[in-house]
């Protein structure tokens, strides 16, 4: 008896929570009250949500110019890239009903330029960029060096390619350093609209910031209600790749911007979120009734049952 | 005059008999193949409860050439049949092929057993003979082979391996169980006083029976819980994680641009997911353990293979492709417009990566990834690598506008309502077992489940002689030397009073519910 029990003591199992399978669980129970509370809570939230997103959304001022083709015949002249010295102006009128108040932002509107293209956001050097290792410029393959085996500085597809009235390595007129000549601050890899670039966007349609209202003299409450017009040295050729650019003016809220979709979304959200609570608060009191009238039936015939 | 009676106790352990009523219960086959001599096989089949008195018939298979156990079987098959038909007022006269005789035998009326002998068992198992064999014992309610030697024994659980598809349990305590634990698809040994052979080919292994109930109510139906929706979450995570980048396709010229920085996508299954998998994994209960031993009907869905089949499958990839549409178009809605609240643009592809991969976190733990994110994101290693760690600083800038926040709130709520909505009118419209077993968690006990035989006391069974054995050869003194006046005297009173007390015991058991202890044999 004895040696057994030793034998049973030494082949014993561990009696832990764990291995015994006997750790405490919690299940997570979708009562009535909970899933409705849920749904009409979220439901309300979103609704509120997205009508006060919308409202904000609606109080924005957003002026919109697409000049890709109405500039003369700047874009038929950029199409071919030997033309890339003769210079092309025009000037589009644009009229504010209402002056915009607060802070203007001015901004370039590419559509159909694919910056999240993988290729193109690889060709880039940071090491260059932060001035780390100026000679760095392997993986900015195809635009590393000038056929005089001198390194590009910036080098990179997405550098080449920047937005500009004017652009340089290669096609750029310019170098880096003379790319603002009224600010010393803002020119190499520091000038803002340079970084603005190198910073490739998601979608091939995308806007970035240009320019800010600088608000002083007349300007000093925003813009006000007139006849403007746009001064554009036509440079960036977007015709070749069935592309547009626009320019736009936009002044802005908390929630950034004019897209109306986030509020919309959050309205058809809470709509659709109360319409399924309403459903299934249907659906779970007629299966509440038909369990009572069952159950009702049931102890009827019991009750006859036992009587006879 | 009798000088004297031994008597062997061949001790059944503790709770055998409500195991295997539980498993019966549960949908469970039970055969038992022995070495033993056929009565002490029926006997113990007697004591567990295999075999009971109330059950229409027990067929014994004896035969000994081929032609004897064909008809052995045949006549059994007739008589399943027969008395399914009885009701109808038909008899069946034709012999019935083979494929008819699956679905008939499968809706016998009355409950049966077979017990066949070893001999019988060599002929039955022949490649002609096989099937018809299967199918009767399949239709019986209890099978009980003895004198079955260890390779007979094996090729029983290979003959329902191979025809019933069914999964079969090999439960043996000795080294002639070792074959038939090694073919069963699950093979346990019960360690003991026989030695360890069996434990050593086994899969697992306790040291009593009863153990058995345990680990297959609960362990193992925890565990085919587990692997399922281990499974169906791991296929859904990473089918919404890329058809992200499948939707990114379109508007990034389908030059197989990545939505998410490459670390991220790196250290998603490691990292990011891993934890919650790995504890739904090791440690989802649906049920609390004593409700999955109470009610052995929940075992039913693994039977069935119910949680992951190929419709649970197509759900599970449905559900990722809807959530991969909605974390990348309410993002691309928001950014197409967007700006931020300081006038710069949102829409850079390195903010949009990273909202759409923090949508993510709303069903992962969060502090791991915003570590990781915060880390990556940093100044440091971006001094350190600039070519590798281009997310410098996006996350700190990103996260720090509302829309942003807005955008993953909402990307949420939509991702998550539908699936709550569906749940709860499938718990209201078709409950299965588990969710009305969770919602009653107060109630105490349930009669119906309970229909295992109460045993008084803690005693093990025991296993007694049903037949006369040799009792009446020796009363009769005819080995023995002595007056034979006084012997015949003796003799006649008192084997008819043995008899007749054993006939008396037999019926009073019969109809007496509960098994209780039966005594043995007292001269």
């Amino acid at each position: 008896m004895e040696r057994r029990s030793r034998l049973q003591l030494s082949r014993l199992p561990d009696i832990t929570a764990m291995k015994q399978q006997q750790l405490p669980a919690y299940q997570l129970h979708f009562s009535a009250t909970m899933v409705f509370s849920i749904f009409f809570a979220s439901g309300v939230f979103c609704l509120f949500m997205g009508i006060f997103l919308i409202l904000s959304a609606k109080s924005i001022q957003k002026v919109e110019i697409n000049y890709t083709k109405t500039c003369g015949n700047c874009a038929k002249l950029r199409e071919d890239a030997f033309n890339h010295n003769k210079i092309c102006t025009c000037s589009i009128p644009f009229v504010l009903a209402k002056s915009m108040e607060g802070n203007v932002f001015m901004y370039y509107k590419l559509y159909g330029f694919y910056q999240n293209l993988y290729r193109y956001i690889l060709s880039r050097s940071n090491s260059q960029l932060l001035s780390k290792d100026l000679k760095a410029v392997e993986d900015c393959a195809p635009f590393k060096v000038s056929h005089k085996e001198i390194p590009f500085a910036p080098c990179g597809a997405i550098a080449n390619s920047m937005f500009n009235g004017t652009t340089k390595p290669p096609y750029w007129p310019k170098p880096i350093y003379e790319l603002d000549p009224d600010d010393p601050e803002n020119n190499g890899f520091l000038n803002d609209d340079f970084i603005v670039w190198m910073r490739t966007a998601a979608f091939p349609t995308f806007k970035k910031l240009y320019r800010r209202l600088h608000r002083i003299h007349y300007f000093i409450e925003g813009l006000p209600a007139g006849n403007y017009s746009f001064n554009i040295t036509y440079n960036f050729p977007v015709t070749k790749f069935q592309g547009e650019k626009s320019v736009v003016l936009s002044t802005l809220t908390w929630s950034g911007g004019s897209s109306l979709f986030l509020g919309l979304a959050y309205t058809v959200t809470g709509a659709m979120t109360w319409l399924a609570s309403f459903a299934m608060l249907a659906i779970h009191f007629m299966l509440k009734q038909r369990k009572a009238s069952t159950s009702k039936w049931q102890s009827k015939a019991l009750k006859g049952q036992s009587r006879k | 005059m009798l000088l004297g009676a031994t008597a062997i106790e061949d001790k059944l352990q503790q709770g055998v008999p409500e195991t295997i009523a539980l498993l019966t219960l549960a949908n469970i086959k039970i055969w038992v193949l022995t070495g033993d001599k056929q009565e002490t096989a029926v006997n113990i089949g007697y004591s567990c409860k295999m075999l009971t008195d109330d059950m229409t018939e027990v067929f014994i298979v004896t035969g000994h050439t081929v032609l004897e156990v064909r008809e052995e079987l045949r006549k059994a098959r007739e008589k399943m049949v027969d008395s399914r038909t009885v009701g109808n007022g038909f008899t069946y006269q034709e012999k019935l092929s083979s494929s008819k005789l699956t679905s008939v035998l499968e809706a016998v009326a009355g409950e049966y057993a077979l017990v066949i002998n070893g001999h019988s068992l060599a002929h039955a198992l022949e490649a002609d003979m096989e099937l018809e064999f299967l199918e009767t014992a399949c239709a019986c309610k209890a099978v009980i082979c003895c004198r079955v030697t260890p390779l007979q024994k094996a090729q029983v659980v290979e003959l329902v391996k191979k025809y019933k598809k069914a999964v079969t349990l090999a439960i043996g305590d000795g080294a002639n169980d070792v074959s038939m634990i090694k073919t069963a698809h699950i093979g346990v040994g019960i360690s003991g006083q026989e030695g360890i052979q069996a434990v050593l080919a086994s899969d697992y292994s306790f040291s009593q029976f009863k153990f058995l109930q345990r680990l297959l109510l609960v362990h193992g139906r925890w565990s085919y819980l587990r692997m399922c929706k281990f499974l169906c979450y791991f296929f859904y995570k990473n089918f919404a994680f890329t058809m992200v980048h499948f939707w990114f396709g379109f508007f990034c010229g389908f030059s197989a641009q990545t939505v998410y920085d490459q670390y991220f996508i790196t250290l998603y299954n490691i990292v990011y997911t891993s934890l919650p998998v790995l504890a739904m994994g090791v440690f989802d209960q649906d049920v609390p353990e004593q409700r999955s031993m109470e009610y052995p009907k929940l075992y039913e869905p693994g039977q069935l293979n119910l949680l992951f089949n190929k419709r649970e499958f197509f759900i599970c990839i449905a559900q990722g492709i809807y959530t991969s549409v909605l974390m990348f178009f309410i993002p691309y809605g928001v950014f197409a417009e967007a700006t931020r609240d300081d006038g710069t643009q949102l829409a850079d592809y390195q903010s949009f990566a990273v909202t759409v991969a923090t949508s993510w976190p709303s069903l992962q733990p969060l502090a791991v990834y915003f570590a990781i994110l915060f880390a990556m994101h940093s100044n440091g290693l971006f001094d350190m690598f600039p070519n590798q760690f281009r997310f410098v600083g996006n996350a700190q800038n990103t996260l720090a506008q509302p829309t942003v926040w807005l955008t993953i709130a909402l990307t949420t709520v939509v991702c998550v309502m539908p699936v709550v909505a569906f749940r709860f009118l499938r718990l209201s419209l078709k409950p299965d077992l588990s969710d009305t077993l969770v919602r009653k968690k107060q109630k105490a006990q349930h009669r119906c489940m309970r229909r295992v035989g109460r045993t008084g006391s803690r005693r093990s069974g025991y296993a007694f002689s049903h037949q006369e054995g040799f009792g009446e050869l020796i009363m009769s003194g005819k080995n023995m030397r002595l007056s034979s006046l006084a012997l015949s005297g003796f003799t006649a009173r008192s084997s008819s009073s043995w008899i007749e007390s054993l006939r008396r015991k037999k019926s009073d058991s019969a109809s007496s519910p509960s098994g209780g202890t039966d005594k043995p044999l007292k001269g």
